[in-house]
């Protein structure tokens, strides 16, 4: 019915170290980053299924992780179309995780035009609030790369740098 | 002999271990095995209790909300607290939308897969699944069109790789029974399914300002403004409007798809009326109270123990004789581990003594769960759907009589079968159906409330710590989806000093006590025929049938690989694990 609508969610468990790449990458472009009003951040968490309704009618969906690929330790990865077939299934520690919610949109006939996964191999996923080094060095470059594809799908994005005060609220 | 084990169960939340040994082609023992420790109660300790739902609701991300309800029950009764009628009323609305909800997503999400085959759905005739579906309900999605659509769109999953939802299934298992145009309506109600319950459940959102994770308990009531003169309120007419809307659109889903799919699907495999009865002794504390929640009579859930299948007579409950044993539990009893402590003396010292992971086989002459073994009177009880059914059919409600009769004459069948695998599963769209046509009274009691000035959802005469008690204790009991849930607290000099939750897959899913009796699940699987020891479809249609929750039961995790029909005997090498989860040489604890 209306323009696109882009989401970028941020997926993981704050609890678990390097699990968390994705949210702690979602929070820079929170508090860091002016975006335009058509894009909105959404706090995924270890949530699954219960995304479908935040994310309905969402048209270009970029998701933010940890992913294990056997890769070195922070490398960046994405996947998009025909390859997101290849994420590793269910790992998250509850039995539903991302991939099943795109099968659950695709099912449901409300999948976003398009999908793009940015991730980064992870070091570490035991009990922790810390990123590893790895990973750590790893989240510049994934905020980065988030911006760079919402800049691609939203023309007229304005990704301003806000003041470095704000940094001081970061919770991590 | 065979010992065939899954770990982990999976279509469920959290971790669950079940062995079983495999004779002549039937299950002839079993042990459930927890397998993550839960560690709330120690988090909890020197809180103030006013803050404990917050916390304790973070149990399970599932049945969200139900912890939140039975923490705040504890407290107001350990502080003599009575709710004003808007928070009784918000409460029921709030628990009879989750039980609908989660009975809905149980039967599509988590247990279908185990009767319906999705590769058999691709080979259905979309018109001859037209005439099945017309011939059972009045459904309006029901065209030959319409299920071409939904076959299409399976279609187009497969091809891309992404089985996703449906890769966990045993596709081609012998025990799977229904034709493909049944598996086709059943895929398409699935997917429907998911759309109904993301929108039902809007209701939580609304009352609790988000979901899941409800934010507008209160001890002594609820947080949500109600005001028929504010547009900004949470409670207006235009919200009534809304609830009455979703409950009206659950109603119709309920009504013409889930309850006519369940006896459809029923009818394919009535053999599992014989199947998965388990101990034949049922308890539950009842709740939606139409009063006080100190009058159990007043229940809309009737509370009442059923002993040794007898429908004849229903037992009250006396809280005080539940204990819990932990003879074949991972913790320590300072009075000795043969012996039971009640809740409200509960302990939870944890100590694990099982093998180092990954491992072949648990050691289930000693401990092997996390779970502990409640017992009532020193009985095991069954809890959930099925016994609040059973305890509500005995205890002459009418309502449930009515609808529990219909069912069995449906199959031409007496009330006996509903001990058993498919008892539970009908058990669950019985109360679904019946909850969903209460909600509207509950809405309409809200509506009447505020049309009439009363707007007191708090009761505040004893926020404040200064008027507590030194010291007092207390409890709060309540029908969760799943089951009977209580919470116990011990409050001194304003902060908990001791808090236990004995959730229903605690009771379902714990392991034996110290008199070897055996836990619900372990006695249901007793004589489950298996065609295929590789494949154990048939255990996981037991399992699966009580809704295991095991994320509420235990948590936090000590990861092991997935090791699905996995005959421990014969193989000796377990698989690589294909989690993340690391396998830590003893059990890690959260938040200490």
């Amino acid at each position: 019915m209306s323009g696109p609508r882009i989401a970028v969610v941020g997926l993981g468990n704050l609890m678990r170290a390097d699990d968390a790449v994705g949210m702690v990458a979602l929070e820079r472009l929170r508090m860091e980053f002016r975006l335009p009003q058509s894009v909105s951040l959404i706090e995924g968490g270890t949530l699954g299924l219960d995304l479908l309704h935040p994310l309905a009618g969402v048209t270009h969906l970029l998701a933010l992780d940890a992913i294990d690929t056997g890769v070195p330790p922070g490398t960046l990865l994405r996947f998009a179309g025909d390859d997101i077939a290849d994420l590793p299934a269910a790992k998250s520690v509850h039995l539903l995780g991302f991939s099943d919610l795109i099968g659950a949109m695709r099912l449901t006939g409300e999948a976003p035009r398009e999908i793009v996964v940015l991730g980064v191999q992870p070091q570490k996923i035991a009990w922790g609030t810390q990123l590893s080094a790895p990973a750590q060095a790893a989240l510049e470059r994934l905020v980065d790369a988030a911006l760079r594809q919402l800049e691609d799908w939203a023309e007229d994005a304005q990704v301003l740098p806000q003041l470095a005060a704000q940094e001081s609220a970061w919770y991590w | 002999m065979a010992r065939v084990v899954i770990d982990p169960v999976t279509r469920i939340e959290g971790h669950l271990r079940i062995e079983t040994e495999v004779n002549g082609g039937r299950v002839t023992d079993a042990w459930s095995s927890g397998t993550m420790f839960r560690g709330i109660e120690l988090i909890l300790r020197g809180r103030d209790p006013r803050e404990a739902w917050i916390w304790a609701q973070r149990i399970c991300g599932v049945c969200t909300t139900v912890h939140a309800l039975a923490s705040v029950r504890a407290v107001e009764n350990a502080l003599g607290i009575d709710i004003p009628d808007n928070a009784r009323l918000v409460r029921n609305i709030i628990a009879g939308a989750q039980n609908v909800q989660d009975h809905v997503v149980h039967f599509y999400h988590l247990h279908a897969l185990d009767w319906v085959d999705v590769t058999l759905a691709l080979k259905a005739d979309p018109a001859k699944t037209s005439q099945l579906a017309q011939s059972i309900s009045e459904w309006p999605k029901s065209s030959a069109v319409y299920f071409k659509g939904v076959q299409d769109r399976v279609k187009a999953l497969v091809a891309s790789r992404q089985l996703s939802l449906f890769s966990s299934g045993d596709w081609g298992h012998p025990a799977y029974q229904l034709p493909p145009e049944a598996n086709l309506l059943a895929v398409a109600h699935y997917i429907e399914a998911l759309d109904m319950q993301r929108d039902f459940i809007r209701i939580h959102a609304v009352l609790g300002g988000k979901n899941p994770h409800l934010q507008t308990y209160l001890v002594g009531g609820m947080s949500t403004a109600i005001d028929g003169n504010e547009p900004e309120a949470v409670i207006n007419p235009e919200r009534i409007t809304l609830f009455n809307e979703l409950a009206a659109r659950a109603k119709t889903f309920v009504q013409q798809v889930y309850v006519p799919d369940v006896l459809a699907v029923a009818g394919f495999y009535k053999e599992w009326f014989g199947y998965g009865e388990g101990l034949g002794n049922f308890m539950a504390y009842g709740d939606m109270p139409a009063g006080s929640i100190d009058d159990p009579a007043g229940f809309f859930f009737p509370r009442g123990v059923l002993l040794g299948r007898d429908l004849g007579t229903v037992h009250p409950v006396d809280a005080g004789r539940i204990t819990e044993y932990v003879a074949h539990s991972w913790y320590d009893y300072s009075v000795g581990d043969q012996a039971s402590l009640p809740p409200a003396k509960g302990e939870t010292n944890p100590k694990y003594s099982g093998p180092k992971p990954p491992f072949e086989q648990l050691d289930t002459e000693a401990k092997y769960s996390w779970l502990k073994s409640p017992r009532y009177d020193d009985k095991p009880m069954e809890v959930g759907p099925l016994a609040r059914t059973l305890i509500a059919y005995a205890s002459g409600d009418e309502q449930v009589k009515n609808t529990v009769d219909g069912v069995l004459a449906h199959f031409n069948a007496p009330p006996t079968v509903l001990f058993s695998t498919l008892g539970r599963i009908a058990a669950r769209a019985i109360e679904a159906d019946i909850v969903v046509q209460k909600l509207p009274d509950w809405i309409a009691q809200l509506d009447d409330n505020m049309a009439h000035g009363d707007v007191r959802i708090h009761n505040g005469d004893k926020w404040d710590p200064e008027s507590w008690p030194r010291s007092c204790a207390g409890f709060g009991l309540e029908e969760a989806p799943r089951g009977s849930l209580g919470h116990w607290v011990e409050i001194e000099n304003k902060k908990i000093v001791n808090y236990q939750a004995i959730v229903p897959s605690t009771w379902n899913a714990g392991p034996r006590d110290a008199q070897g009796q055996r836990g619900a699940y372990e006695a249901a699987l007793v004589n489950t025929p298996i065609a295929d020891p590789e494949r154990p479809l048939e255990v996981l249609r037991t399992v699966h049938s009580f809704d295991p929750c095991l994320a509420c039961a235990v948590h936090v995790i000590d990861g092991k690989g997935r090791r699905y029909g996995h005959e421990a005997m014969a193989m000796p090498e377990p698989e690589g694990s294909t989690s993340l989860l690391p396998a830590p040489a003893a059990p890690v604890f959260g938040g200490l």
